[in-house]
């Protein structure tokens, strides 16, 4: 809202703008997960775990879905937040 | 979800059969969230409260309805749902894709979607707008009701039985996939694939632990500092 508006982002360079990073944590975080426990355990990208991994987060990211709607708690439906 | 999968469990004894003991754990679950969107929206009551009332009054109907016992289901149709799927894409991932773009197609494509939207970012102004807010809180907390229902069939259908007493960590992990996805902690800003790569992270993440032998007393853990830290991260969104 207002007070990150008034947050400096004058800098036009991705790599060192927040801004950037923020929009993109999650993507960038599961990449670099993915990276990290490929390299500690080659088994981590086999066909096996990566199958049962999207079966696990199946479930989850159909709530995340839902929650989405919603937003999280004490945010976007909190009637007394302008 | 808790609900849904022991209405789920009891349906299935009673002799109900698979669909009607589907619909049944999706009608509950439904319901709860009408529940919370009518007090929130009526009674004009901070949605933290309401949920969090309804969480305990849920979990709680859900233990007194299965009298604290699980229920194990057998069923081939549910073992099949489990654990067959397209190459290595279970039945369970599909669903949840396809569940995911339709949810995307009401958010960006609907009138219903803006609405959603613009309540999020000012409830004043999308009433002076003439969008009635009240209604618009209705409609999102049955439809996050309505896919609570969903996960509580998947769950089952995973689990082979439907606990009372199960699944506390996918209440913090489904907020946090959503805290993580970047959807504004404000209002007014969400996607849909945020999220989805935001449970995939939590994912990959208690799997990748698990895998180096990490014990998953540490799960809890690591999801807490990362989920801090995304919220931390989404001040600096434009």
């Amino acid at each position: 809202m207002t007070a990150t508006a008034v947050l400096p982002h004058k800098k036009t360079n991705r790599l060192t703008d927040l801004g950037f990073w923020a929009e993109w944590a999650a993507a960038v975080g599961l990449v670099l997960l993915v990276v990290v426990f490929q390299i500690l355990n080659p088994t981590f990208l086999s066909s096996g775990n990566v199958a049962s991994m999207l079966v696990a987060a199946a479930i989850l990211i159909v709530l995340a879905v839902g929650q989405t709607f919603v937003g999280p708690p004490g945010a976007s439906t909190c009637p007394s937040r302008p | 979800m808790t609900l849904g999968a022991v209405v789920f469990g009891q349906a299935y004894t009673l002799g109900w059969g698979l669909v009607a003991s589907c619909l049944a754990a999706v009608v509950a679950a439904g319901a709860a969230g009408v529940l919370n969107g009518v007090i929130i929206a009526k009674g004009r009551i901070t949605d933290f409260i309401v949920t969090l009332g309804m969480l305990s009054a849920a979990s709680g109907a859900a233990l007194i309805l299965a009298d604290g016992k699980p229920v194990t289901i057998v069923d081939t149709f549910l073992l099949k749902l489990a654990t067959g799927g397209i190459g290595i894409f279970g039945w369970p991932v599909i669903i949840a894709a396809v569940i995911a773009v339709a949810a995307h197609g009401l958010l960006f494509w609907t009138r219903f979607g803006t609405h959603v939207l613009a309540t999020g970012g000012s409830a004043e102004a999308a009433t002076a707008t003439g969008i009635s807010t009240a209604r618009v809180k209705i409609a999102v907390y049955t439809i996050a009701g309505l896919l609570a229902g969903v996960g509580a069939i998947l769950l089952v259908a995973r689990v082979g039985a439907a606990e009372p007493a199960s699944n506390t960590s996918f209440l913090l992990n489904s907020v946090a996939a959503v805290v993580l996805g970047g959807v504004s902690l404000l209002g007014g800003r969400a996607t849909i694939l945020g999220p989805v790569i935001g449970a995939l992270l939590l994912t990959a993440l208690t799997n990748g632990l698990t895998l180096l032998g990490v014990s998953q007393f540490y799960q809890p853990l690591a999801v807490g500092v990362v989920v801090v830290l995304a919220a931390l991260l989404t001040r600096f969104q434009k």
